[in-house]
Formats: C-alpha cells, sequence, structure tokens
C-alpha cells in the first residue's frame, strides 16, 4: 500500500494514496459527515455534504471526489465548510419528512426518548421505523441541524403532509419493504445492486423533481430479478428500504459476528440482538467467504433456528411409556447404566449444521465407547455421490479453489445446479464473472435459472442426460485438439480408457442424446477449453440419478482435460448440503449412510441408536424413518425441539441451538470458520460435546474431558491430519482454509490424477402413452433446506405458499390447464397434487415439482420419495397431469 | 392491439439492432412509433437482447421526456407558450381549452385528450398557436377558443 501525507484540521496523518479523502479521513479518525458515499461502492456525488476546504483547490471540492494526494491541507471545521455543509444538508431535509431531525427537542429529550410533548404528538419522530438507527438522523445530528436557521425551507408540521411526495408503500416483498416518501436519492441502493450483487433491481428514474429510486415500471421487487439479499437494506441510510420483518422492532442492544449454517457457503453476517432475542441479520462486510454479500434464506431463517418457541427445557426419560422431565444427573445415570448394554450395536446420526466439535466428539463417543461406526451425516440432500469423484480421481473429497476464485475464472460453466438456490453467494460469484470481470458465465440446466439473466450461453439439455452433454464437450476437446497436452501428460493417467468410451459418443451423437444443438456444445466447449481460468460449479442437482457419480466424474475428466485444477480461477466448486457436511466428512464421520443406519436398525442388527439434531422421523423425507427407529431397543435423541424424532426416544437430551453455541464449522471451500453463541441459551441446554464429554467420562472412558469448544477443536485438530495447523484463536475473522487455498498446485497427492471412462446411466424413466410426461424435481429457492434446518413454528421460516407444479404452456394447453389450478401430478409410483405454474421456461413434456424441501430418498416429500424409491434410484419419473 | 401482436412488433424492432450497441434509444424510438408510447411489455425482450436489466432499461426510458411510457391521449393538443403566444393570451387559452375538454383538476385522467405545452416552433404569425394532433392552429383568440374545443370534442366523440 503507497502511503501519502496529508494534513486535516492542522493535523498531519499518514493515509493510502489515491482513495477518496472522506474514507481517507475516516480511517484517521476524523469524520466528515457524508450520506452517499459508502466504502465498497462507486462515488457518486450525489449528496454534496462531504464538501471541505482543500488549499489550492477551486472552491469547496466534495471530499469523496477527491482522491489522497501527497501534501494536501484539508479544513473541515471552518466556519465556511460548516456553513456550507449544512446550507446543502438543509436543501436535503426539505425534501425529507423531518420531525426527528430537527425538533426543538431534541436536546432534552435525546434521539431516543420518549415525548409526549411536542406540538403534534402523531408526528413525533417516532412514528418513523428507523428511528434510532438512521443514518440520516445521525448525520444530522451531529451537523448539529436543528441549530441552523433554515434558510430554503419551513419546518413542517406534518410526516406526510399536502406537499409530501405521497408516493404509494410498496409491501408485496416478503422481505423488503420500499417506501420512497423517506429518500434521499443518494442511490446507494441502486449502486449496491448494480455494482456489488450484479442484478440491477432498481434505477434512478424520471429526472428533476419527479426523480425517484425505483424498478422497472414500478414492478415489486421480485418482479425484477430480486433475490431479497438485503445489499440494499444494508445500505440505505433511511428509512426508504426496510427489513420488513423487524421493521418495527427498533434498535439492537448488540451485534455479533456469526457463521451462517443454512448452507455450505458458511457467510459471515451480523447477527443483531435485542431483548436477548435474535432481531435481524445483516451482511458481515470483513472478508469473510461472502466479502459482505448475504442471502434471504440467512437473513431471514437464522433466527428461526433459534426460536424460542417448542423447545426441550430439560432431559426427558421414558417412564411408563411417557416421556418425564428429569435433571441432567439422572439421565446421565440413567444413560450411562443403559447404554454399555448396547456396546456392539450401536449408531449414531449427527444434523449436518452441528458443529466440528460435536461431531469430533460424537465420532469418538460412537468408535471408542460403544464400539460403533463413525456417525452418519444427515444432509438435507445426500450427497455423497457428489464429492466421491474428487476424492477419487484427485485425492481430496472437497472443492479445489476457495469460492472467490468462481469470480476469478474468466469462464464458469454452471452444471445442471441452481447455486442462487443451493449457495447463494456462489450465484453471486459466478455472476461476477458474467458481470464484472468481462468473463464468460454458460449454464447447463434444463430449465432457465436465476443465472440465465446474465449466462452468456446456456446449453438445455433434456433431463437425465447430463453424462451425455459433459461427454459432448469432452469428444469436441478431443476432436478440435483443445486439450492441454502437457498438463495432461505430467499429471494424469487413464486418457486411453476415457478416449475409447468417448469412441461412441461423438458430438453430432451427444447433440441427438442432449436436444443440445451440436453447434452449441462445440462453442461451449471451445470456451471452456481456451478460457484462461474455467472453473465447474455444481451442486445436488447435477444428476437425476441416485448414487450416480457418473456425471461428476466426467465433470472432473472435463477440468483435467483442459488442464483447469491447480491453479487459481479455476477449479471444480462442489456446492455441498448442509451446513457443515464439509467440517464432519474431514473429521471422519460418513456421508451417504442415513438410510443404511436406518436399515440396521430395521434389521435389527443396531439396537441402540443416538440421533443428534436431525427430526428424520418429523420430515416428509425420511417418514419411514420412524419405523426403523421404532425397532432399535435403545434410542437418544439430542435436539433442541420435541420434535416427531424425539416423541419415539427412550431419552431426550435438550441441546443448545445454532446461535447458541460458540464451535468451529467448515464451508465448502474448506474454510474452518467460528460461530458463536450469539444468544444466551436456555437453562439446562448443553452443546452436544459438551454432553457428550459428561457421559463418556459417567460410563468411565478416559481423555474425554474438555473446558470448551475451543479445548475440543485442540482436539479433533490433533485427531485430523488435513486440519493440522489450526488453531481456534486464529479462526477469529473469516477463519482460515485447511490445505492449500488451491488444492494441486503443486502435484496431485497420489502423484497423478486418474481420468475415469464416460458412462450413460441407463435411463429407467421412459415416457409412454399412459405416462406422457417426464417429471422431474426442481428447487424452491426460500425454501430450500429450511423446514429441514428451522423451528417449523416461526412464520417466517416459511414464507412460499404451496407447493407448485410447474407445467409447459404447451403440455398446459393440451390438457386444458391454467395458470393457477389445483393439478395432480400422477405417476405409477404414486401421486402429488400442487398449484399449477404455467410457464415457458423449461422444455416440453417436463413437468418440474417444485417443493419446499427435497428431494431424494434421503430427503424427499411424500409420494415423490416413493417414486424415487421405486423408479431405480432415479429422482425422475413418468407421469401425466390431472385437474 | 392483441397480447401476441404487441410482443411480435417488438421482437420484430429489438431482432434488427440485436448484436449492435449504443441503438437503445433507437429502439425506444422505433416501439414508440410502433404504439404511440414503449409498454412495459417491452422491457422484457430488450433486457435480454442487450442484456441490460430491466429497471435499467426504464430509467434510461424515463429520462428523456420524449418517451411516453402510458398510452399517448387519442388527441393530442399542444400549447404554444412562447413569448409572443403568452403575450397574445395563450394561457387564458389554454384556460378555456382545459375547462372546456374537462382537462382540469381532477378530471384530466382521460385517454381521449391531452393537453402539453410546447415550446415557440417559430410560427408566431400565426400567435397564439395550437396544435391539434401536430397540425398548427392559429391564431386561436380567447374567443374562438371554445369553438376550437368543440370541435376537439366532436373528434373525439367521433
Amino acid at each position: 500500500m503507497e502511503t501519502v501525507k496529508i494534513s486535516i484540521d492542522g493535523q498531519e496523518y499518514e493515509v493510502e494514496k489515491g482513495i477518496p479523502l472522506v474514507l481517507a479521513a475516516e480511517r484517521a479518525g476524523v469524520r466528515i459527515p457524508h450520506l452517499c458515499f459508502n466504502e465498497g461502492l462507486s462515488v457518486f456525488a450525489g449528496c454534496r455534504v462531504c464538501v471541505v476546504n482543500i488549499e489550492g483547490a477551486r472552491g469547496l471540492p466534495t471530499s469523496c471526489t477527491t482522491p489522497t494526494a501527497d501534501g494536501q491541507i484539508i479544513w473541515t471545521k471552518t466556519p465556511e465548510v460548516l456553513d456550507m455543509q449544512r446550507g446543502v444538508m438543509s436543501l436535503i431535509l426539505a425534501d425529507h419528512p423531518d420531525r426527528c431531525l430537527s425538533c426543538h427537542r431534541q436536546e432534552h429529550c435525546g434521539i431516543q426518548g420518549v415525548c409526549l410533548r411536542d406540538a403534534v404528538v402523531t408526528y413525533r419522530c417516532l412514528t418513523c421505523a428507523k428511528n434510532g438507527r438512521c443514518e440520516f438522523q445521525s448525520t444530522s445530528e451531529e451537523m448539529e441541524m436543528h441549530r441552523y436557521p433554515m434558510r430554503y425551507y419551513q419546518e413542517r408540521h406534518s410526516w406526510y403532509g399536502p406537499e409530501h411526495k405521497e408516493l404509494p408503500i410498496r409491501r408485496e416483498n416478503p422481505f423488503v419493504e420500499l417506501d420512497f416518501n423517506e429518500c434521499i436519492l443518494c442511490t446507494r441502493c441502486v449502486r449496491a445492486c448494480d455494482e456489488v450483487r450484479g442484478l440491477s433491481c432498481y434505477e434512478m428514474t424520471y429526472k428533476g423533481p419527479e426523480a425517484k429510486i425505483g424498478t422497472s415500471f414500478g414492478l415489486p421487487l421480485q418482479g425484477v430479478g430480486c433475490d431479497g439479499c438485503g445489499a440494499c437494506v444494508d445500505v440505505c441510510p433511511v428509512a426508504s428500504i426496510l427489513d420488513k420483518p423487524s421493521k418495527w422492532k427498533g434498535v439492537a442492544d448488540q451485534a455479533v459476528s456469526t457463521t451462517c449454517t443454512l448452507c455450505s457457503a458458511g457467510c459471515t453476517l451480523d447477527v443483531e440482538v435485542k431483548d436477548n432475542a435474535f432481531l435481524r441479520a445483516a451482511a458481515n462486510r470483513s472478508d469473510g467467504a461472502n466479502h459482505g454479500v448475504s442471502c434471504a434464506r440467512g437473513r431471514q431463517a437464522l433466527g428461526a433456528q433459534s426460536s424460542a418457541t417448542g423447545r426441550v427445557g430439560r432431559p426427558l426419560i421414558r417412564r411408563d411409556g411417557k416421556l418425564v422431565e428429569s435433571t441432567w444427573d439422572e439421565a446421565l445415570a440413567f444413560l450411562a447404566q443403559q447404554l454399555p448394554a448396547y456396546k456392539g450395536a450401536f449408531a449414531s446420526i449427527i444434523s449436518s449444521r452441528l458443529t466440528n466439535e460435536d461431531g469430533y466428539l460424537l465420532s469418538r463417543f460412537a468408535r471408542e465407547v460403544m464400539g460403533g461406526d463413525a456417525p452418519a451425516i444427515h444432509t438435507p440432500v445426500d450427497d455423497s455421490a457428489l464429492v466421491e469423484p474428487l476424492a477419487g480421481m484427485l485425492g481430496v473429497a472437497a472443492s479445489t479453489n476457495p469460492l472467490d476464485d468462481i469470480g476469478d475464472a474468466k469462464c464458469v460453466l454452471v452444471f445442471g445446479s441452481d447455486p442462487q438456490v443451493s449457495q447463494p453467494v456462489a450465484a453471486w460469484q459466478a455472476r461476477r464473472t458474467a458481470r464484472f470481470t468481462g468473463g464468460t458465465l454458460m449454464v447447463a440446466s434444463p430449465r432457465q435459472i436465476e443465472l440465465n439473466q446474465q449466462a452468456q450461453q446456456w446449453l438445455q439439455y433434456r433431463p437425465g442426460t447430463e453424462s451425455a452433454l459433459i461427454a459432448g464437450l469432452l469428444s469436441t476437446i478431443l476432436e478440435e485438439n483443445l486439450t492441454a497436452t502437457e498438463f495432461v501428460a505430467a499429471n494424469t493417467q487413464g486418457l486411453e480408457a476415457l478416449q475409447a468410451s468417448l469412441a461412441a459418443l461423438t458430438p453430432a451423437r451427444c447433440a441427438e442424446l442432449t436436444g443440445v444443438p451440436e453447434a452449441d456444445i462445440r462453442s461451449a466447449a471451445r470456451a471452456f477449453a481456451t478460457a484462461p481460468g474455467s472453473a465447474i460449479v455444481y451442486d445436488a442437482g447435477i444428476t437425476q440419478f441416485t448414487n450416480d457419480t457418473g456425471a461428476v466424474s466426467a465433470l472432473v475428466d472435463l477440468a483435467l482435460l483442459t488442464g483447469q485444477v491447480g491453479k487459481p480461477g479455476s477449479g471444480i466448486h462442489v456446492l455441498r448440503s448442509g451446513g457443515n457436511t464439509q467440517g464432519l466428512s474431514d473429521l471422519g464421520l460418513a456421508t451417504g449412510a442415513v438410510l443404511t443406519t436406518l436399515d440396521a436398525a430395521r434389521s435389527g442388527q443396531v439396537q441402540a441408536l443416538f440421533i443428534a439434531g436431525a427430526d428424520l422421523a418429523g420430515l416428509d423425507a425420511t417418514r419411514n424413518a420412524a419405523t426403523a427407529i421404532d425397532r432399535a431397543a435403545f434410542v437418544v435423541v439430542a435436539g433442541t425441539m420435541l420434535d416427531a424424532t424425539a416423541q419415539l426416544a427412550d431419552v431426550v437430551l435438550p441441546l443448545t441451538a445454532p446461535l447458541e453455541q460458540a464451535g468451529t464449522v467448515t464451508n465448502s471451500e474448506r474454510r474452518v470458520q467460528r460461530t458463536e453463541a450469539v444468544l444466551p441459551a436456555p437453562d439446562r441446554t448443553e452443546p452436544l460435546w459438551g454432553v457428550l464429554q459428561a457421559l463418556a467420562t459417567a460410563m468411565g472412558a478416559a481423555g474425554f474431558q474438555a473446558a470448551d469448544a475451543n479445548a475440543v477443536f485442540e482436539q479433533a485438530v490433533q485427531a485430523t491430519p488435513a486440519y493440522a495447523g489450526l488453531s481456534y484463536g486464529a479462526l477469529a475473522e473469516g477463519g482460515k482454509q485447511w490445505g492449500a487455498p488451491v488444492l494441486y498446485g503443486d502435484g496431485f497427492p497420489g502423484g497423478k490424477a486418474l481420468f475415469r471412462p464416460v458412462t450413460l446411466p441407463q435411463s429407467p424413466v421412459v415416457p409412454d402413452a399412459s405416462f406422457p410426461l417426464l417429471v422431474a424435481i426442481g428447487y424452491e429457492p426460500l425454501a430450500y433446506h429450511l423446514e429441514v434446518q428451522t423451528a417449523r413454528e416461526d412464520p417466517h421460516s416459511r414464507p412460499w405458499d404451496d407447493d407448485v407444479l410447474q407445467v409447459h404452456a404447451d403440455d398446459a394447453a393440451r390438457q386444458g390447464v391454467a395458470d393457477g389450478d389445483r393439478v395432480r401430478v400422477v405417476t405409477q409410483h404414486g401421486e402429488f397434487a400442487g398449484v399449477a405454474a404455467v410457464t415457458t421456461n423449461g422444455l416440453p413434456g417436463v413437468v418440474t415439482l417444485r417443493l419446499p424441501a427435497l428431494e431424494d430418498a434421503s430427503v424427499i416429500t411424500g409420494a415423490v420419495a416413493a417414486m424415487a424409491a421405486q423408479a431405480n434410484g432415479a429422482r425422475l419419473t413418468a407421469g401425466r397431469l390431472e385437474k | 392491439m392483441l397480447q401476441s401482436r404487441i410482443g411480435e412488433t417488438i421482437d420484430q424492432i429489438v431482432n434488427e439492432y440485436r448484436g449492435r450497441r449504443g441503438v437503445l434509444l433507437q429502439v425506444f424510438h422505433r416501439i414508440q412509433e410502433a404504439f404511440g408510447y414503449v409498454p412495459p411489455e417491452a422491457m422484457e425482450p430488450i433486457a435480454a437482447a442487450f442484456r441490460i436489466p430491466p429497471s435499467t432499461l426504464f430509467g434510461t426510458l424515463t429520462f428523456y421526456s420524449e418517451f411516453r411510457t402510458e398510452p399517448p391521449a387519442r388527441v393530442q393538443v399542444g400549447m404554444c407558450l412562447g413569448p409572443t403566444c403568452h403575450i397574445k393570451g395563450a394561457e387564458v387559452v389554454k384556460q378555456i381549452l382545459e375547462y372546456r375538454l374537462g382537462l382540469s383538476g381532477e378530471h384530466d385522467a382521460s385517454l381521449d385528450v391531452a393537453i402539453h405545452e410546447v415550446e415557440c416552433a417559430g410560427h408566431c404569425h400565426l400567435a397564439p398557436l395550437v396544435y391539434v394532433n401536430g397540425m398548427p392552429e392559429g391564431p386561436v383568440e380567447v374567443s374562438a377558443a371554445q369553438q376550437l374545443a368543440d370541435r376537439i370534442l366532436s373528434q373525439v366523440s367521433a
């Protein structure tokens, strides 16, 4: 960083060269009032409040547009500067409701005080939802505007008086409320949405006195591509853009940064707390995994995870068929007495959102004390097949590169997936490539996803032909000699087998199989192979067949063949399902083993089950888990809620909720991060690791004692080679990745990476006369995984209305189905009812079920579960539509 | 006009300019020529063809007062408010027209007639000058304003 010496108000400072003066001053501890300037956004210079006197400069320049330079002499507090700043501010005030800003009683009652004496009680400052946390208010107070003789306007005695704008307040969006009567046209929202998020939902519309922030033709936000990320809410300095659910809840007592565990992005969020309860969450702007970006799920559902309703308050023990309240001492003694009988016949299942410490101790308890296998990780979607090829072909079961490398790549291939749903921050990274770095974004998907708005190329394939499409890309690369020959020769083996498997899969043949034009396959392959850095992004949507690793290994082949592994700005990015699946599997817990564990219980092989944090019986999905749990002789459930699974238990242990417990989690880019105890845990709840160490000690096992999460983590690090060198303390501030940030930079663990031949899955699904449609499963963005992870009592955790069936317009016309009709999809395995959404998105002949909670055999809803189970593990089936 | 016809026309115009840069205003002009205004339906196709987000398009569209975002009235009355017309009583003529056409106060939401002000076009020999659907009429003295209003009304009801 190059620095320069400047003088502000007679004091010398050394500041970074070339940054806006207002920012340099702020960093040096001198505040220059400003409204439109916001660090991280481009400079707009619209509010003009930040004017200062710079010696030698003409007039009073704005300090946001003036870059720092050596020898600048700046005066920010001269009468001339203050008068100009206040004059400018009074012009802005003239167009803004003002009772909270210029009230003559302000200094008597303070900015938050309750005032009953002002002339017009109903127009008080307290009638504004942003009161006390409004930047405009604090700036006005800081500038002492209530003392300023208002030359340009007269104080008005109303919020919405006749002269006021009277713009309609927009409440259509469930998360963001818009009231542009308050707007001061700073355009922070326009810039944040455009420059940071790449969505451009807002724009300055009209001009002159008519100018206002708006959307295209005044459409609601959700109609112009808004994904509810809240970037605009975070930057709005006034009460124009508000977080709707927490609108009237006021000012936070404190804000704590923690890691969100709702998906595997592991965003750092600032959680605001009021009266010991969750108030709202905002993106943390430091350099975490998310770089100040957040998503609707994180902001709105994080609190629901720790909802106070329905909590288990004390340990429960089953006596005479009923769960009876007990004490920890009693419960632990009871367990210590009962469990030893089940040594060797014990299995455990842990939710993928619990911390590394919880997983580590449960794993040790299961293996060392109970003589069982490593615990099974319960993920919202079984993603073990998505990671196996990474381990088998490259060496490490994880994404190869940091998430940033998606945005830094010059070509991004999002394959069969919707990152907007599975990991919104990854979608933002992909959008960054398309909008800001001049790269190419390619989406391969049967249906248009939100990223299609920015994508340069769309490969629309028939569901179930994923492997064939990748085969087309591979054979184009081979045929057109686009192979990274040197990389392949030095680092890989098995190319001949791959070539042999592709012999029959020419680009033309693959075009025929997938429905994608050959020219598109070829141009996509060229773009991917020739870009200096290309990244592949996928989630569980990549394959329509459970336990099918073929599509993923073909993608790994693609990355290897083009040498897009082991360098920055490239890589293979798997968006894992579940907040801490990566961490738990790093520690040796088993992915994809929930169903086998349940089967073992059903067959009597396992007699004691320990289920932590996963409501297996309550999810429609694993409803048949109840029969397996019932078969087990002894069931211990540790959780926060008295849910359907807990109802089946012999002992229920009350756990602390995610926001109540300090610990570590690992995101899908292998970044180990801290979660903090943001909220106080209810009395008598314990973190799982705490329960396990007490239980193991009570059962006579040694070496389980640990004072806190820190100590457990140190133990886990000792036992996990990949985590060597990590320390709990060093994980504060954005965490630390294990392994090199970019894996395989200096070769592959096994010496060489391995190509695998491409095999096409045998599609069991052929539509016929009685079942003419292909039924696929889609995602509902806001709902994805939520029901699995949050308290269902909280209305905000269920912001969608109904299960939706997306029907192509051609099929709808043939069947006489209109948008909004209630329809049924009948398959040979069962049927599913929902509301029809008629669309031209997608292919004719395909109906997509958009379900709240997904997806395959491990989590799936009612009839769809049966469909999946019977259709040879495919997530596809044939069906027909009935009204 | 049928929805599908609107869509077709828009697609046709957009396709003519597809792949070119700096043509947004021309596209808006062509669409306004076709429909008399730029309808909301135009935003998605333009956004997709030129890779500009719809809200950004709308910001550009509303920046220029030349573009309309609502269907124009059937009869457009332009009042010249240049200095000569002003001296010869154009303000009063405008008030009479507004009153007679039912455009004063709350009644001006009608799509049949609209009055707007225009800049001096140099036909000062015709002052006070009124344009009816682009055709200049004048001099419309205060005494003649009422007759002109009646003529416009008969044109509207026809």
